[in-house]
């Protein structure tokens, strides 16, 4: 069995030190691949979003390289991404491709679920090494997650620009050379303290953006057009409301608590969007908007790719949350045809804006 | 009938969206309250110019010229019904931009109107309609009993009832040996004459019958949409599915016309598995209609005829010298 | 001195420490950035002589080429410039609707800060290259569009999404036998209600209204948004360049605040030769597109690269990539 997975994000940097833990055969479609992009825009339907068209490509790629089993994730809500799997193993086997499809339900992802699933990878794999592995997969996505959060912070504040960059990428590189778990947290650490020694401007009083909007987009920096670094260089602090381990504490570690906390942020949304839910997390854009623009940030940037039916819901609020609070609120919309330089005039011009604003006020 | 208060309020029904497709339920709903309603009426060109000023340029279609009818109730009702549709039974989901619907419209309106829903979750349970029937009992002025007692006697077993509430004009298809062309898509497209241009009127004038998936049962439709038959999945996409998997194997159908509004969700996954099935039927030839606010009627036409030209040629003249 | 270096047009301004206007240049850019600018840097010393340059702004879609070309102090997006040069010569101003060669801009502001923007460039049926076409699709020059539109009793309603769409409509109102006044003032509308659909949508345009961009010379468009809108438009004097005019006022600025002297490289530096490249990058299956700029065998810059390979952002390199970097330079 050879195994392959699509990208989200920084979640490679742990599935790949999980499979070579437990020894799983696999194939890892590159990280950054236009190619792979361009395979997946090419069998999807033209309306159907983003994520579909870049999942479907690593796919491709997975199956061209050898592997003949699939592992990917869904639940069952109301946006389309629960739906991936039965259009993309359709199109993929109209293309001729045979193998099998691990499907992990994961509205009600528990370890019971992971393990009966996820069985045939573990075979000849003790059970208490597996459920090591997993733990430690979980820990290593909040790890990254919470190294991708520091760089936010020191980029905007660093002296020399670029050194936040360049510590970055030798991360990804180191990462993406380890092998299992140790090498990982040895990367993640060395990372960690070149990032504690980038010399900062103390007197930097950076504008704070809050990122909004649909999750994959916001994770996936190859989708999203790497907009932390982007406003980082533009010398903003943005702060990311969606990652992977944000998914895992709403799904995987809230599924397990026997009591549920009240979400902050579904509370804050009811103002405008009187509904638990609109599919996908359009109502968390809402109110983590909400919660951001009262916690005096300058400004919210939402993102989300074209046709995205959540974050469309979400929209009118944010209209209204922007006038309510005085906060401006920029919406970008991603597809295939986006360009670049478009995309990073918008930033900067939303920017310049924020910067022009809070000097005004400041000096008044 | 008990009353709260003696304000008679008049309630708007906007003739869009779910409320098209779902209007003599919720009719009937406020009739046995005895509650006056009002209806936005046909989709006019100045409806549909106002709500796509109304909404933003990302929302589809059906959304925007909700909004226009909406809007065409502002002075005329006291407070406009836009119903919170989650689900309307076990296993199926309404798309996301029903679940903010009544939000999206009172936004957009800028709160000119109050606008008050009934949120209809069945697929979570009844119980998720509690909190809006007590609100709608205070705005029109009925006991929470009644309220709740007509909404669990009418609305939800009519919501997913067996024979569709928007129930096929008949006179139209009363030749029963004529060919039949199968309508695709959301009802609140084809069943709309300005936002369909009229093509269901048009094939009848063109010597066809018409069927749509709201001629077959629902228990029939859910049977057998594949590949999502059994299991959760968008309400119109199921109603879709299931049709064009019998619709595929009845020798009258002649060929498929589907209707879909610019960048709709649901429908780039039922269209992709509809245009992936029709391929294994080479003699049912099928048409796709995008149409958004933009559509120039021309273009339209053009792609029908196009169409029609492409049926087998005997299917029409045949059956015209037989008559 | 701002320069604007678009995909249509290429503009200089040189402007006095009063913000008054030397000289200005408006070039085709037709593909070719680069000589654009060095030409019109070559045009604008003729015509000044010996002037000094005391700061060098750019803009456009082309800011960073033009930066590195010329040695810029700033390099600033459109949309800042926009505003900075609207601000400057109509004060007060609350809107601003630009229409320029290949995209369309509006911008709010409210005591002189912009309070919210947005861009189109998806659209092509918004903008000035669009107008060019139908003109010569009408068979009457784009000077006398405007005054084509004002002639019109009964313009005519063009549908359409985008470009394509607007164009089919047109040719469709064409043969029906709709007069060409007509077509170019419903053209002028259907411009103006895409504009206003796709730009201003539920936000509030308050006066004053300036238009600018190189359309604004246009007074079908002018009047149309007029009608449109039910309220005054201005169009402001340097119009056409104000994009250049807010990257030279920026500039200005920069110049005050620090005190720096400029890095302009001077004139005489068109007279250098450049060469541009871009380079498909095979390191990687991103493929990424890298931009080179070279002069007398020097490379002056790199970008484009995610890896920071070429544009040196890496601080260590492993010796395989080392060497094809070597390579390429």
């Amino acid at each position: 069995m050879k195994l392959t997975f699509p990208h989200m994000g920084n979640v490679y940097i742990s599935v790949k030190a999980l499979l070579d833990t437990i020894g799983t055969d696999y194939y890892m479609p590159p990280p950054w691949s236009r190619d792979n992009m361009q395979r997946g825009i090419n069998n999807s339907p033209e309306f159907m979003c983003l994520p579909f068209k870049k999942i479907l490509g690593d796919f491709i790629d997975g199956l061209e390289h050898g592997a003949d089993t699939i592992l990917f994730g869904e639940s069952c809500g109301r946006c389309r991404m629960n739906y991936y799997g039965d259009l993309q193993t359709k199109i993929l086997r109209d293309m001729g491709y045979r193998f099998d499809y691990i499907h992990l339900n994961l509205s009600s992802l528990t370890y019971g679920e992971i393990m009966s699933k996820l069985g045939p990878l573990f075979k000849g794999t003790g059970k208490a090494l597996a459920v090591s592995a997993v733990t430690s997969a979980v820990r290593t996505i909040f790890a990254v997650d919470g190294l991708y959060r520091a760089a936010c912070f020191v980029r905007c504040r660093e002296s020399v620009k670029g050194s936040t960059d360049s510590i970055m990428l030798e991360f990804e590189e180191q990462a993406g050379r380890a092998r299992g778990f140790a090498e990982t947290r040895l990367a993640l650490s060395e990372a960690r303290v070149k990032l504690s020694r980038v010399a900062t401007d103390a007197r930097a009083d950076p504008v704070k953006i809050g990122i909004v909007g649909e999750i994959f987009m916001l994770s996936d920096m190859f989708s999203n057009l790497e907009i932390e670094k982007k406003l980082g260089g533009m010398g903003a602090f943005a702060v990311n409301t969606m990652s992977v381990s944000e998914w895992m504490k709403k799904h995987f570690i809230r599924a397990m608590l026997p009591v549920k906390p009240r979400d902050k942020a579904v509370a804050a949304a009811q103002k405008y969007m009187r509904a638990k839910d609109i599919g996908g997390h359009g109502i968390y854009t809402v109110g983590n908007a909400e919660l951001m623009c009262r916690s005096g940030f300058d400004g919210i940037i939402q993102v989300y790719p074209f046709t995205c039916m959540p974050e469309i819901t979400a929209q009118p609020a944010l209209g209204e949350i922007s006038e309510k609070n005085g906060t401006p609120v920029m919406t970008l919309i991603l597809d295939e045809m986006t360009s670049e330089t478009g995309y990073v005039t918008r930033l900067e011009a939303f920017t310049d804006m924020l910067k022009m604003k809070k000097e005004k006020s400041s000096a008044s | 009938m008990s009353r709260l208060h003696d304000k008679d309020v008049t309630v708007g029904m906007p003739d869009g969206l779910m409320s098209f497709e779902h209007r003599r339920v919720w009719e009937k709903f406020f009739a046995a309250l005895g509650v006056k309603t009002v209806s936005s009426g046909k989709t006019t060109n100045d409806i549909i110019r106002y709500g796509v000023s109304l909404c933003s340029n990302e929302t589809c279609l059906p959304v925007k010229v909700l909004a226009g009818h909406a809007a065409s109730l502002c002075g005329k009702a006291d407070c406009i019904f836009v119903p919170r549709c989650m689900s309307v039974c076990k296993g199926e989901k309404s798309c996301p931009k029903l679940c903010g619907l009544p939000d999206v419209i009172r936004l957009s309106l800028k709160n000119k109107v109050p606008v008050t829903g009934v949120t209809v979750d069945l697929d979570t349970s009844v119980k998720e309609s509690g909190k809006s029937l007590s609100a709608l009992s205070e705005t029109i002025g009925r006991e929470k009993r009644s309220v709740e007692s007509a909404f669990l006697r009418i609305v939800v077993p009519g919501l997913a009832a067996e024979n569709s509430p928007n129930a096929f004009i008949p006179e139209l298809n009363v030749e029963k040996e004529k060919p039949v062309i199968a309508v695709l898509g959301h009802p609140y497209m084809i069943f709309d004459e300005l936002l369909s241009m009229e093509l269901i009127k048009k094939l009848i004038s063109a010597g066809y019958r018409v069927l749509t998936p709201y001629d077959i049962k629902r228990s029939v439709r859910r049977a057998n949409a594949r590949p999502f038959a059994g299991r959760s999945f968008y309400e119109t996409g199921l109603d879709i599915l299931g049709a064009f998997n019998v619709f595929r194997k009845m020798d009258i159908v002649a060929g498929m016309v589907y209707l879909t509004p610019f960048a709709c969700g649901v429908d780039s996954i039922a269209a992709e598995f509809v245009e992936r099935g029709i391929r294994e039927e080479p003699r049912k030839p099928f048409l796709k209609l995008t149409v958004d606010e933009h559509s120039g009627e021309s273009g339209f036409d053009t792609r029908l005829e196009a169409f029609l030209d492409m049926l087998p040629a005997g299917s029409l003249n045949e059956k015209r010298q037989s008559v | 001195m701002g320069i604007d270096v678009g995909s249509v047009s290429t503009d200089l301004v040189v402007s006095n420490g009063n913000g008054k206007i030397l000289s200005k240049l408006y070039l085709r850019t037709q593909g070719r950035p680069v000589k654009a600018l060095t030409d019109g840097l070559k045009l604008m010393r003729r015509e000044l002589g010996g002037i000094d340059i005391s700061g060098v702004g750019t803009t456009g879609s082309g800011r960073q080429l033009a930066g590195i070309i010329t040695g810029a102090d700033i390099v600033k997006n459109e949309i800042t410039a926009h505003a900075a040069a609207a601000k400057r010569l109509v004060p007060g101003v609350r809107t601003i609707l630009e229409i320029g060669g290949q995209d369309s801009k509006i911008i709010f502001l409210k005591d002189g800060v912009v309070t919210d923007f947005a861009m189109n460039t998806v659209c092509a049926a918004g903008t000035g290259s669009f107008l060019d076409r139908q003109a010569e699709r009408l068979g009457i020059p784009i000077e006398r569009f405007g005054e084509y539109a004002l002639r019109s009793k009964n313009p005519t309603r063009i549908a359409g999404r985008c470009a394509v769409f607007a164009e089919s409509d047109m040719i469709h109102k064409q043969q029906t036998g709709h007069s060409t006044e007509d077509i170019v003032a419903g053209l002028c509308r259907a411009l103006v209600r895409n504009y206003l659909n796709n730009l201003a949508k539920c936000k509030e345009i308050c006066e004053p209204v300036i238009f600018q961009g190189g359309v604004a010379a246009n007074v079908g468009i002018a009047a149309a948004f007029e009608e449109a809108l039910g309220k005054r438009v201005i169009i402001p004097q340097y119009y056409d360049v104000m994009g250049a005019y807010g990257a030279a006022l920026i500039a200005e600025h920069n110049y005050e605040l620090s005190g720096k002297p400029t890095s302009f490289y001077g004139f005489e530096n068109a007279y250098n030769t450049f060469e541009t490249k871009s380079t498909e990058c095979n390191g990687c299956g991103n493929r990424c597109e890298v931009m080179e700029v070279k002069s007398r065998g020097r490379v002056l810059a790199r970008w484009g690269d995610r890896c920071g390979r070429w544009s040196g952002k890496k601080t260590t390199l492993p010796a395989k990539e080392a060497q094809s970097r070597e390579s390429l330079a």
